[in-house]
């Protein structure tokens, strides 16, 4: 690795340096070294759950049971896996997911972006207020207004009820927790971008467009993820719209091992839990690499 | 006096543009938001069972809250739980957000993915089992940690004593806020985003005047996201004061022991859904909305002076 | 100029694109659908064993006999169940065939709510046999001459014990007759002495007995302290309850006790811990637990055949006082129909109602789901199915419940999940705390309850005589 590799480091130094690079530089790898140090062995803490759900999804019903508990299965048990998936039909709850949380993270993404700029970027009688409304919208408890949005729905003309309707148009037409996220971010942005553009011509849509999209890229790789990983595990809004087995989403399919009373087949819950947080992970993965530090102002600049 | 009529007419239409560019949210609070949000607010002033139609009953279920001891223990519980988790989850994500940043790191996105991973599952009924195991006073790993470390025999022989978490009282708030930080990769994640947009140019500068990388942190990287920092602030207290599935799972519903798992989102679930008094729980919610909305706006004018915002001009935002 | 122009009016087809491509795949009334074809909507629970049931075995059965009824099943896990169910009372929702004490407040709340259709009318004019019930468990659901509800499931309480442990230390099994006056709280307790090994280190421990009666003023029963008013369990109301007799001080100190003074119990914490791990009496290191009767079928997987497995049986409850007459809390599920259906709607569900409750459908239900049924008849076959138990053992215990025991407060008492709340809140500290006295707690807890109480029945308008 060569010495350019370190050039913008954020890391905290515990001391104060004089002002000649090579120590500033030395010192960057030092944080580097104790950094990962640190990160390996902060895993252990963040991955025990995710080890001892694959633990318990690979033992018998019984031997899940057991105290002391087995930290590995007596044997492993990988039929439970298929078990699991088949028990109830989870290709097509996958499928369901997928279609409905695809839907929502370009309607989130698309809307919110736009949304967005009007507030962070243009000035109006009433946007304050206005602003203030959207964050209003965050601060009602979901659960008092879940029997009238069911309500609503239900008397509203079209294919509401057990669709999922109810859930990917709302989320065409802005949600307040990114439009509130997007509008911090563009808030950052310098002013003097748009303002070049809008001297040379540009119009409003133009600078949101051309400008302002390119420079969030970050923000809304962000947006993507978190909105993705919000549809892809969300739990009430299906509860509440979806009757038909058939439409379920996975965290309905996850829930239908519950059972009451501690019947809970605990080997089958996990492995079906790990297999339906995967994509999640691979999302994550690959959408991260567009966290890289200055592609934003090298894309202006260039 | 020749300026003024074209910046007038400027100014119209940039107002113009602003109200283009929120259409959809307008849409979508007509259509869809502001109806159930107002249903609610109706209710909160009747009695609805459900099974009968609401029945209007003035101002009763507001003086009934004023007069109910569960509502202001309620309101403890989750107003404890918000002063802690709040600050706690800034600093946390924060600080992985920073490590996880570092170009030196090698695998930074292996580590960033795994890092995030808690956060994909902390919500979920299975994390809320595992941590009633790892905080169990018998069976916990927490507790046994700690006297492996700081017990009678432990390493460092304090004859420290885990607590007993979810079953004192005192500690089972403190028990949440440990579940939460778990959770710290949501805005790890955010705070990630942000970083990336302070541009570098600034970094050499301070590197040239020979500002350490504290100083470096403190007067560049902190105020350049310091927007961010607000938003995860704000909607992180929004959050928290809306906590509910943790409650529900681990006290089973209970609130218990003695009311110091009661969130108040949760005792508004209870008499909503399981006592069915949903015009008195509405009641809860808009008092609860209020609270909220007015923590937000004196959040929003103190952030004025400790949030830096790119663009001139933009004084006079909230 | 030009540019933007595009650019809006592509976002705007795109936006009323994408919105008709969302409402398009979903599927409307559907004018092809064959004319005669009705919809019956059954709401039950997320439950590995009943959900097989019910798709593959029921509601086949049943639209092959009735091929003019769809029977379109809804399944929601029990923790949210309510908030799936009154969303859709509240807006009218087709919702017909139903089971009250899942979620929400139970089946005395949903009564005095009016939710349920009385079905006595439709008893009488069809003749319906309810001779075939068990008479003490169809009256549970019975109210003021009206029924309401047909039961499908039932069980008493009991004390589950692991034969294994019993046998490592060389003891006798409890006994299986309710009558028994031997065997005592005391004798119980002198068991669990012998059966309990390495308290202080929980992980390697093994338990006598975890005390695990639900609702918790059950265990005053035992002896001889039922703490409701005569009439509570007819009208759903109490204007007071007893928890301060000498008795019923006992039965709660007794049980501290188990944990704190004879060391044989695990505590709350501990419990909660074995459970998380997997279940307590599940993982082989608890020798008696006493608790409602679903481990009869929660349990049914426990064999010595499987790893980790072992032998159980069931014994009664213990006498606590030698005169206590009930001692076992019933649990019993019936499956009800909501209150203002009309023409062929009510009798498309009352129709499923009676196949529910015909002997080849409940005998299917027992046999998926080794749940006690709730007919004479079926009940000698479900006898048969414990393998480490011989049929008539289980025959006496299983039966000496329902003649030594009442139906539980949950289902019965109007408002029980605030009742439950209260006890459970002041409670705690006689479960957490080892210096704790139930004389000291107990007041406390009686006057917090007494004040629950009459504000139930004040926001339903009940007036006591």
């Amino acid at each position: 690795m060569t010495e350019q590799a370190f050039s913008p480091p954020i890391a905290a130094e515990t001391s104060q340096t004089g002002s000649r690079n090579l120590t500033i530089r030395g010192q960057e790898r030092m944080m580097a070294i104790i950094s990962t140090a640190v990160l390996v062995l902060g895993l252990t803490v963040v991955l025990f759950p995710l080890f001892w759900m694959l633990s318990t999804s690979l033992k018998e019903e019984i031997e899940a049971l057991k105290i002391p508990p087995n930290w590995f299965p007596a044997k492993a048990q990988w039929h439970n896996y298929r078990d699991a998936l088949t028990f109830n039909p989870f290709t097509t709850y996958f499928g369901n997911t997928l279609y409905f949380a695809g839907m929502v993270v370009v309607g989130e993404m698309l809307s919110n972006s736009f949304i967005a700029y009007g507030f962070a970027r243009l000035r109006a009688p009433g946007r304050n207020f206005l602003f203030l409304m959207v964050l209003a919208t965050l601060m009602v408890p979901a659960e008092v207004t879940i029997i009238p949005t069911y309500i609503l729905f239900s008397k509203l003309p079209g294919p509401w009820l057990n669709t999922y309707n109810p859930l990917i148009v709302p989320a065409w037409l802005g949600s307040a927790y990114l439009i509130f996220l997007l509008r911090q971010f563009y808030l950052g942005i310098p002013r003097e971008y748009d303002e070049s553009a809008y001297i040379e011509g540009a119009s409003r849509l133009g600078i949101w467009w051309r400008i302002i999209l390119p420079l969030s890229k970050p923000a809304l790789g962000a947006v993507g993820i978190m909105s993705f990983i919000f549809h892809w595990n969300t739990f009430q809004g299906p509860l509440i719209y979806i009757n038909d087995n058939a439409k379920f989403p996975v965290s309905l399919g996850l829930s239908m091992f519950r059972t009451p009373f501690g019947g809970t087949p605990q080997h089958w819950y996990m492995a079906a839990s790990l297999a339906v947080i995967a994509p999640c992970i691979i999302v994550f993965f690959v959408a991260q690499r567009y966290f890289i530090q200055g592609i934003v102002i090298s894309g202006v600049k260039g | 006096m020749l300026n003024i009529l074209p910046k007038r007419k400027l100014a119209r239409t940039e107002a113009l543009w602003f109200w283009f560019f929120i259409t959809p949210w307008i849409i979508g609070l007509i259509l869809f938001r502001g109806g159930p949000i107002l249903g609610s607010l109706f209710l909160s002033f009747t009695e609805y069972n459900v099974a009968d139609p609401p029945t209007w009953i003035n101002l009763d279920n507001y003086a009934r809250l004023l007069t109910d001891d569960i509502f202001y223990k309620s309101l403890r519980v989750s107003g404890l739980y918000t002063l802690l988790a709040v600050p706690l989850g800034i600093v946390v994500s924060l600080v992985m957000a920073l490590m996880l940043n570092q170009k030196g790191v090698p695998f930074l996105g292996v580590f960033r993915t795994l890092y995030y991973i808690p956060a994909l599952i902390a919500g979920s009924v299975a994390v809320a089992f595992l941590f009633q195991w790892l905080l169990n006073p018998s069976f916990g790993i927490f507790n046994y940690l700690i006297a492996l470390l700081a017990g009678e025999e432990g390493l460092i022989p304090l004859g420290i004593k885990g607590p007993r978490w979810f079953f004192d009282p005192n500690w089972v708030v403190p028990s949440f806020v440990l579940m939460s930080l778990w959770g710290f990769g949501a805005s790890m994640l955010i705070y990630l985003a942000g970083l990336q947009g302070v541009p570098t140019a600034l970094y050499e500068a301070a590197r040239i005047d020979g500002a350490s990388a504290f100083r470096r942190l403190i007067n560049v990287t902190l105020p350049m996201i310091s927007p961010v920092i607000l938003f995860t602030f704000i909607t992180g207290m929004i959050g928290s004061f809306q906590i509910f599935t943790p409650a529900y799972i681990v006290s089973g519903g209970v609130g218990g022991p003695a009311y110091a798992s009661m969130f108040y989102v949760l005792y508004l679930y209870l008499n909503a859904f399981r006592r069915y008094r949903f015009g008195y729980a509405s009641t809860q919610a808009w008092l609860l909305f209020i609270i909220i909305l007015i923590l937000t706006i004196f959040a929003l004018r103190m952030s004025r002076r400790a949030v830096y915002y790119e663009a001139p001009g933009d004084e006079d935002l909230i | 100029m030009k540019r933007w122009t595009v650019l809006s009016v592509a976002l705007v087809a795109l936006l009323a694109l994408t919105l008709s491509a969302c409402a398009a795949p979903a599927p409307s009334g559907g004018a092809a659908e064959i004319v005669e074809q009705r919809e019956i909507v059954w709401m039950a629970r997320t439950n590995v064993v009943e959900n097989p049931w019910e798709q593959e075995v029921a509601i086949p059965a049943f639209e092959a006999a009735n091929p003019e009824i769809t029977v379109n099943l809804l399944i929601v896990d029990q923790a949210d169940i309510a908030v799936k169910r009154e969303a859709m009372i509240a807006a009218g929702e087709p919702l017909h065939v139903w089971s009250p004490n899942w979620g929400g407040n139970g089946f005395a709340s949903d009564r005095v709510r009016g939710l349920l259709t009385d079905l006595t009318p439709l008893i009488e004019r069809d003749g319906v046999d309810v001779d075939v019930f068990v008479p003490e468990v169809l009256a549970i659901y019975e109210n003021a001459g009206s029924q309401y509800g047909f039961p499908f499931l039932t069980t008493g309480s009991y004390m589950f014990y692991n034969m294994d442990l019993f046998d490592a230390v060389g003891l006798d099994y409890p006994p299986v007759s309710w009558d028994d006056q031997s065997w005592t709280w005391d004798r119980a307790l002198d068991l669990a002495q012998q059966l309990t090994t390495n308290v202080e280190d929980p992980m390697n421990a093994t338990f006598g007995w975890v005390e695990g009666m639900w609702p918790v003023e059950a265990v005053t029963w035992l002896f001889d302290a039922y703490p409701w008013p005569e009439d509570a369990f007819d009208t759903g109301f109490a204007q007071s309850i007893n928890f301060t007799s000498e008795n019923a001080i006992k039965a709660f100190q007794s049980r501290h006790d188990l944990t704190y003074l004879h060391k044989v119990a695990p505590d709350a914490a501990a419990v909660e811990g074995l459970n998380a791990l997997g279940g307590d009496f599940q993982s082989g290191r608890v020798a008696m637990k006493t608790t409602g009767g679903w481990g009869w079928w929660v349990y049914s997987p426990v064999t010595p055949e499987v790893e980790g497995g072992f032998c159980w049986g069931v014994a009664p409850l213990p006498f606590g006082d030698t005169n206590a007459p009930t001692r076992a809390v019933i649990f019993t599920d019936p499956w009800v129909i909501t209150r203002g259906l009309e023409g062929q709607e009510l009798e498309d569900a009352w129709t499923f109602i009676k196949y529910l409750i015909s002997e080849d459908a409940a005998r299917e239900y027992m046999q998926a789901t080794n749940t006690p049924p709730t007919q004479h008849k079926l009940l000698d076959e479900w006898y048969q199915q414990f393998g480490c138990m011989n049929p008539e053992d289980v025959k006496t215990v299983y039966q000496g419940a329902f003649t030594n025991g009442l139906e539980s407060s949950n289902h019965l008492m109007v408002g029980f999940d605030e009742i439950n709340s209260t006890w459970d809140n002041l409670l705690g500290e006689l479960w957490n705390n080892a210096d704790a006295r139930a004389e000291d707690i107990l007041p406390g807890v009686e006057e917090a309850l007494t004040e629950v109480l009459l504000r139930i029945a004040e926001e339903e308008d009940h007036t006591f005589e």
